[in-house]
């Protein structure tokens, strides 16, 4: 129906009704999703209310440098942060950027002070991801140890991975450098590489 | 000459944008020699696609979004 950004802005800011509707049904998961990450899940719904709110008022003046949903996921990202200021929980979001520039411990303990692997990667059972999937609780596995990464590793994995937005459109959207976006998609793939490969040994989750 | 450590830093830079000829070429050598980088850079993008494959985006009900679309509505 709306084909376009522009025709579907246009709509929107026009208020047709059938536009609200066709926005909110393709761009509602997506702003749950990231505010879940953000702010957690009790108050995601309203993190994403008001951000419904703000997009509408903001909409005429939006310069269309960008691509419709990035924006919008932008805003969602500036209100879940608000939202964790107001309440004071901000805090482990500016750690989790903090720690950025740290050495990544996790896998650390895997090279030697040469930089060469100490503690190699093993063989897995499965080279297909159908293979490895087949293998029962894995599927949960990795989703909760998604859930468990620091907020902005979480964050920029799902805007990547599974919405396959690009490097510069996520740095929009969580206002991270680009080289920050990159250490964070490192730590976060190299934290589930880890999972699937202590699943692949022991048939166990670690989630944490 | 890339160290293991860093090329497991490289190539997930290459996951996601083009990297630079001198990055491509360090990569391509030392994935030559090096057994457990390459186990590493598979599994790498394995695991990774599993990440792709287990989605769980939530998807709003019909009440859910005629609630939404209510309060914008009523938006003065």
């Amino acid at each position: 129906m709306f084909e376009t950004d522009a025709l579907l802005i246009e709509a929107l800011i026009n208020k047709d009704e059938q536009a609200y509707y066709f926005a909110v049904k393709n761009y509602h998961g997506p702003m749950i999703y990231l505010a879940r990450s953000i702010a957690g899940d009790k108050i995601a719904d309203e993190v994403v209310q008001e951000a419904w709110l703000s997009v509408m008022r903001a909409l005429p003046k939006f310069e269309r440098r960008s691509r419709l949903k990035t924006w919008i996921l932008s805003i969602v990202a500036n209100e879940a942060k608000s939202r964790l200021r107001k309440e004071k929980r901000h805090v482990s979001l500016e750690a989790s950027l903090e720690s950025i520039n740290a050495e990544d411990p996790s896998m650390l303990a895997r090279f030697d002070n040469k930089g060469h692997w100490s503690q190699g990667p093993v063989n897995w059972t499965a080279d297909s991801p159908e293979a490895l999937l087949a293998e029962g609780q894995l599927a949960d596995c990795l989703n909760l140890s998604i859930e468990a990464l620091p907020t902005l590793q979480n964050a920029a994995l799902n805007l990547k991975q599974r919405q396959d937005f690009s490097l510069s459109e996520i740095c929009n959207i969580l206002d991270v450098s680009e080289s920050n976006v990159r250490v964070l998609l490192h730590r976060a793939r190299n934290k589930v590489y880890q999972v699937v490969e202590h699943f692949q040994l022991t048939g166990e989750c670690r989630s944490k | 000459m890339l160290t293991c450590k860093k090329l497991i830093e490289v190539s997930s830079h290459a996951l996601d944008e083009p990297i630079s000829l001198r990055q491509k070429v360090d990569m391509t050598i030392h994935l030559i020699i090096c057994k457990m980088c390459r186990k590493y850079v598979q599994q790498i993008k394995l695991s990774n696609e599993l990440v792709s494959r287990s989605d769980t985006m939530p998807n709003p009900s019909v009440e859910q979004i005629n609630t939404i679309v209510e309060k914008i509505k009523q938006q003065k």
